[in-house]
């Protein structure tokens, strides 16, 4: 080893690898040589795992001896529709306990899709002094107690928030075990809590925490509160609404508009649950101003949102529901030339009939209106392929494109024919496409165009969609830079998989779930790629049970550092060496 | 990446973690358009690992187990649908996520995938609890599907119902859907296979524990005094409580 790597004291190196933050590029200097790998890893700061099963805490500790944040994700994302029965894993607390004894300045703690419990966050609130940031994403299985717990003891947490996650409401005291020397907070997000809270602990901590600059309450919070505690925090950048409705009244709707404006740096909205349409008007004040508007929950109508919308020339990110309809994105396309994301949400998503005018037509115009626009997810009931291929020359620009035609596997409403061609024109012409969402009818020609256009695809869904096993032989043998693959319903079994065994090395994850994958391939699988752990989820009982080829009900396949998992539930199984003798 | 961090420690001398060999060149018969596709990618030198590494290394046997690993992975251009047609219709099913309902309509489970979050907050402001889960309209789907009613799926009514179950002495609570059960035994038979886990280290059997639940006033009742129906009418949460203190 040439001694010139060595001529830089270490201290000067760590001073320039501190100016090294993605992880793509910690981990390049890493491999460069041995004394930088030593260098890199006693100043690593920040981690983020995005599969807490894809290594184990002891192998992050033995490496990584002083991290100060870390970032760890779960459950696989099709959990989020109740894919991933209850018990599967993702349990935090074996993490939470290496890391207090190793990591006792740790700073920041963001989870997603993870089961937490109060016992973690009671370790957590008794195990780092320096915490400030706590971030519980989708997920689950904690109580009001343990934030509790958290409140009472984090004297340093800047950051809570709580992105619907499923919490067990027991109390709306917690608030309460803020101590009244505590004035740290920056950011509460306390939206997904069902219970209502204890009003006056709310406004006396935000009295009392002069940099706060993100609140976002919950349902619960009246209408005629909100005035209130804007009053007491007029530097707010962003605001989550309890809910807005009160009986109409020009005295609450004179109260609530001045101290809205009086809350000049707002950028960001969001709650709006029960909207009463008569006390929008509120907010136009600000609304200039407003970069990000969530109206997902409000249940306005179209020519209210019209109104709304038109106000916010600078609107770079709106969630809506479908109530909104073509027209009002055709104000959209007018108004918001700056969009850069869009959402929009069914109202009525269990329904076949359309209960909203709201077609391929709205997301046509926001294509061609909003030059800006690179991430939309978009519930509608009609597509074609003429639309899609519109859509795609429109904005070539897009990284994330989800597209759900609710029922499945339905055809171009005015050819009759599979969104092949459709979906194929996104891929060829979006070339920074990341993350893709397919519907409707497809053939695997389909797949077909994805594996040759869509070179930078990271993340694809696929739900009743192709024919056979090429269909998927082509996602795999095609997208290069494929990292979660995610797939419901589909003709796709063995052979695609087994003749593309070690691309799923190269992925974080692989899921499959009411696909014709045999128990048999899973065993192949497991037995012979070490590097995987490939997990059958089966609730009929254990495969053995069944013929070699039959189907496995679901299957999820990602790549790991730390061999199989000891914490799953009685109806996953690890397919490895041993998976043919072992007996539930 | 997570896996570098692994692969890192393991091979501190080479600069990239995998070789970038690609295996359908080796190993398929594919189609000329495809081989061309692939061999491009070589010169961007991604992680491909090579089936013939990977297999040697865990293969203990000679090459005639090689020989058989190669010919399950050799991917061939015969679409697969006819075939195994052939081999038997068994082997085509697969098992849907389907529940069906008593008036005969077919309904999808997680379709259309909105957060479950989401679909709290709809049912709780419309009192319309009537569905949560999408009906299958299609005639050609619910052909497709109609091989699998024999595979033994409860007859489901259309909502599905959590309820939270918690376990004496464990943190963690869980739920599961009343709806998909017909009786008290199956109901135990699930929460014994969810808990079981935990059950283990306790080493208690299924008789130490008594299930009660919490109905609509309130009160804390055995699950096991009333009957089924009047059970899952009024059934708010579940708890396992260990029999005889």
């Amino acid at each position: 080893m040439p001694k010139r790597a060595n001529s830089f004291p270490e201290e000067v190196l760590e001073y320039v690898f501190s100016f090294i933050q993605t992880d793509q590029d910690r981990s390049s200097i890493s491999t460069v040589c041995k004394s930088w790998y030593e260098i890199e890893r006693w100043c690593r700061r920040r981690i983020f795992i995005g599969n807490c099963y894809a290594v184990s805490p002891r192998m992050l500790i033995r490496r990584f001896p002083d991290v100060r944040s870390i970032e760890l994700k779960g459950k696989p994302h099709f959990a989020d529709f109740n894919l991933v029965p209850e018990g599967w894993g993702g349990y935090v607390y074996p993490w939470i306990a290496a890391m207090a004894s190793a990591y006792p300045w740790l700073e920041e703690i963001k989870l997603k899709r993870m089961v937490v419990t109060d016992e973690t966050l009671e370790l957590i609130a008794k195990s780092f002094k320096n915490m400030k940031l706590l971030v519980l994403s989708s997920c689950e299985g904690f109580s009001t107690d343990g934030l509790a717990a958290i409140a009472a003891n984090c004297r340093n947490l800047r950051e809570l928030d709580l992105h619907e996650s499923d919490v067990e409401d027991l109390s709306g005291h917690w608030l309460s075990h803020f101590p009244d020397t505590y004035t740290s907070l920056v950011s509460l997000n306390i939206a997904c809590l069902g219970s209502e809270l204890s009003f006056s602990a709310l406004e006396r901590l935000v009295a009392r925490c002069p940099n706060l600059r993100s609140l976002r309450l919950n349902r619960s919070v009246p209408l005629d509160r909100l005035a209130n505690l804007l009053r007491l925090a007029p530097r707010l950048t962003d605001l989550g609404t309890g809910a807005y409705s009160a009986e109409w009244r020009p005295d609450v709707f004179a109260i609530l508009s001045r101290a809205i404006s009086g809350c000049k740096e707002l950028k960001s909205l969001s709650g709006f649950w029960d909207v009463v349409p008569s006390y929008l008007p509120a907010i136009y004040s600000i609304c200039p101003g407003l970069t990000s508007l969530n109206l997902s929950y409000a249940t306005i109508q179209s020519p209210a949102l019209v109104k709304l919308v038109s106000q916010c020339p600078n609107l770079q990110r709106l969630w809506v529901l479908d109530y909104i309809e073509d027209v009002g994105l055709d104000a959209l396309a007018e108004s918001c030339k700056d969009l850069r994301e869009l959402r929009v949400f069914p109202s009525d998503p269990f329904v076949v009939e359309p209960n909203v005018s709201l077609t391929e037509q709205g997301l046509i115009s926001v294509s061609e209106g909003c030059p800006k626009l690179h991430s939309v997810l978009y519930f509608c009931r009609q597509m074609s392929n003429d639309a899609l291929i519109t859509i795609a020359r429109n904005q070539p620009n897009f990284t994330c494109f989800r597209l759900c035609i609710i029922e499945p596997k339905i055809p171009d409403y005015l050819t009759l024919q599979p969104f092949d061609v459709g979906f194929g024109a996104i891929v060829e012409n979006c070339k920074n496409l990341r993350r893709l969402s397919v519907s409707g009818l497809l053939t695997d020609q389909a797949f077909d165009y994805i594996g040759t256009y869509g070179k930078k695809l990271e993340m694809l869904s696929i739900a009743f969609a192709g024919d056979s096993d090429l269909g998927l032989h082509h996602i795999l043998s095609g997208c290069d830079n494929l990292r979660k693959l995610e797939i419901r319903d589909c003709p796709f079994g063995d052979k695609a998989l087994l003749a593309n065994a070690a691309k799923l090395e190269t992925m974080r994850s692989l899921w499959m779930s009411s696909c014709s994958v045999s128990y048999g391939a899973c065993k192949l699988l497991g037995q012979r790629l070490p590097r995987l752990n490939v997990e059958v989820i089966d609730e009929r009982g254990h495969p053995e049970s069944r013929p070699e080829n039959s189907p496995v009900e679901k299957l999820y396949i990602y790549r790991s550092v730390a061999g199989p998992r000891f914490d799953m539930p009685g109806f996953v199984w690890t397919m490895d060496e041993d998976s043919a003798l072992r007996v539930t | 990446m997570e896996l570098q961090l692994g692969l890192a420690l393991a091979l501190p001398d080479h600069h990239s973690p995998v070789k970038g060999v690609d295996m359908n060149v080796v190993n398929c018969s594919i189609e000329k358009k495809e081989m061309v596709g692939l061999e491009s990618k070589n010169q961007v030198g991604n992680y491909k690992r090579s089936f013939d590494v990977a297999f040697e290394k865990s293969s203990s046997t000679g090459a005639g187990n090689e020989s058989k690993m190669l010919a399950l992975l050799l991917w061939n251009d015969q679409p697969n649908e006819e075939d195994e047609d052939d081999k038997g219709r068994k082997r085509r099913n697969s098992c849907r996520s389907i529940i069906k309902n008593d008036d005969g309509g077919n309904h999808v489970v997680g379709w259309p995938p909105i957060k479950s979050w989401r679909k709290k907050m709809h049912h709780d402001h419309d009192h319309d609890q009537h569905h949560q889960y999408y009906p299958l309209q299609n005639n050609q789907m619910a052909n497709n599907y109609k091989e699998n009613e024999n595979d033994g799926s409860a007859a489901a009514a259309n909502n599905s119902m959590y309820v939270k179950v918690k376990m004496e002495g464990e943190g963690i609570v869980r739920k599961i859907d009343i709806n998909l059960h017909n009786s008290f035994q199956m109901l135990r038979d699930t929460l014994i296979t969810m808990f079981s886990i935990c059950k283990s280290k306790e080493g208690g059997a299924a008789a130490d524990y008594i299930l009660i639940y919490q109905d609509k006033q309130g009160d804390w009742l055995l699950a096991a005094d009333v009957p089924w129906q009047t059970f899952i009418e009024s059934v708010q949460r579940l708890q396992i409580v260990r029999n005889g203190g």
